[in-house]
């Protein structure tokens, strides 16, 4: 378990540190220790939750390549 | 360029090579149905992408030249068009090919594309490209193929296996896709320029790239809402569903048994789905740090265009 995992168990399971983290992602995200690549990402990841909701992750693009997959 | 006009130029160059073969009419209409699958390079809309990262990159590596690169981008597309052939096999997916002619004639398109593929680098020598080049060239195909092919071993043995670590799912990925993709960008550089820190710099772009565009697609291939895929079915350990262990979802106490549109309600619940797209996105950026490392002299628009987008 690493603490992008810690910080996504929290975001979707706990509804009082999910409103507090699509509020201010910063804040919320100081209290874990993060590359500056994982900080970033996180706080992109609170903005779509938090204008687009569940679809900012269901909608994502299938298929961007063609993949073999 | 126009990306449509790159591909224009691709088809010609593929249909110049299968032409010069001399090929069965039946055989070569096969060939070139591998390739008109959907978004491929000989179909009426194509998209593709692969043959693209390999000109998008020698335009960067060179700084605008791209020409006489397109016989690789023509050898990546029939490459991947094989792979995408056996794959279908392999999964027992709908495929174009496979519904034409049956299994067995399927393998044997699948290894005329792969034969194709090394015909069409073979044609570079027709641009002036010089034979060290070349020979670099199909090195970087010929080496991708066998650490693909080693990626797949152990993607379907780890179907048979209860668990697999995040790390060891990681490793099917970067053994499959982002193998590709940084020989796609590789090849186009080694085109590009023979200096090895600019190869190795986009050959590194295309593995992050190929890292999150994989990352991507398994995240879309088990939310809800999107196309039913063989994924969930079969056991697959991609990222999403190996991490939803972490996450304490269990196949048996997320949904009835059988039941895949309630198991991913409960998988985009978790976190697990979060999680992927995370790791992916993080990939993402660290592509396009390593282009921006090219410096504001080199044409990269192309190259950053072809990013996933999640």
């Amino acid at each position: 378990v690493n603490q992008v995992h810690l910080f996504i168990k929290e975001l979707v399971s706990n509804e009082q540190f999910r409103r507090r983290a699509l509020a201010n992602p910063s804040a919320a995200l100081g209290a874990y220790r993060l590359t500056a690549a994982e900080q970033h990402s996180l706080s992109s990841l609170c903005f779509k939750l938090s204008s687009q909701g569940a679809a900012a992750i269901d909608s994502a693009r299938a298929k961007p390549l063609n993949f073999w997959a | 360029v126009d990306p449509r006009g790159w591909l224009t130029l691709v088809a010609r160059e593929v249909e110049a090579a299968i032409d010069e073969a001399g090929l069965p009419t039946g055989y070569a209409s096969l060939l070139r149905l591998g390739l008109a699958e959907e978004g491929k390079v000989l179909s009426s809309n194509p998209s593709s992408r692969w043959p693209l990262l390999t000109l998008g990159s020698c335009e960067a590596a060179s700084g605008g030249r791209w020409e006489h690169a397109i016989p690789a981008a023509a050898a990546m597309e029939a490459f991947i068009a094989a792979l995408d052939l056996l794959d279908d096999l392999q999964d027992g997916d709908a495929d174009g090919v496979i519904a034409a002619c049956g299994e067995a004639q399927a393998l044997n398109v699948s290894t005329g594309l792969l034969m194709l593929s090394q015909r069409m680098l073979l044609r570079l020598s027709d641009r002036g490209v010089g034979a060290e080049t070349v020979l670099a060239a199909g090195r970087e195909l010929t080496r991708a193929a066998m650490t693909v092919g080693g990626g797949q071993h152990l993607d379907l043995a780890h179907e048979s296996r209860p668990a697999v670590s995040e790390q060891e799912a990681l490793d099917v990925v970067s053994r499959k896709s982002a193998t590709l993709v940084s020989c796609a960008c590789r090849i186009g550089a080694r085109l590009g320029s023979e200096d090895p820190a600019v190869v190795d710099l986009l050959g590194r772009f295309g593995w992050h790239a190929g890292m999150a565009a994989q990352l991507i697609n398994d995240l879309a291939d088990v939310a809800p809402g999107h196309p039913p895929k063989s994924d969930v079915r079969r056991g697959k350990k991609t990222l999403p569903l190996v991490s939803a262990a972490t996450f304490g979802l269990t196949p048996d106490s997320a949904a009835p048994p059988g039941d895949e549109q309630a198991f991913r309600a409960a998988l985009a619940q978790s976190g697990a789905l979060h999680y992927t797209w995370v790791v992916a996105d993080v990939h993402r950026q660290q592509a396009a740090d390593l282009l921006a490392e090219l410096g504001p002299e080199r044409p990269i628009g192309g190259l950053l265009g072809l990013l996933p987008r999640a």
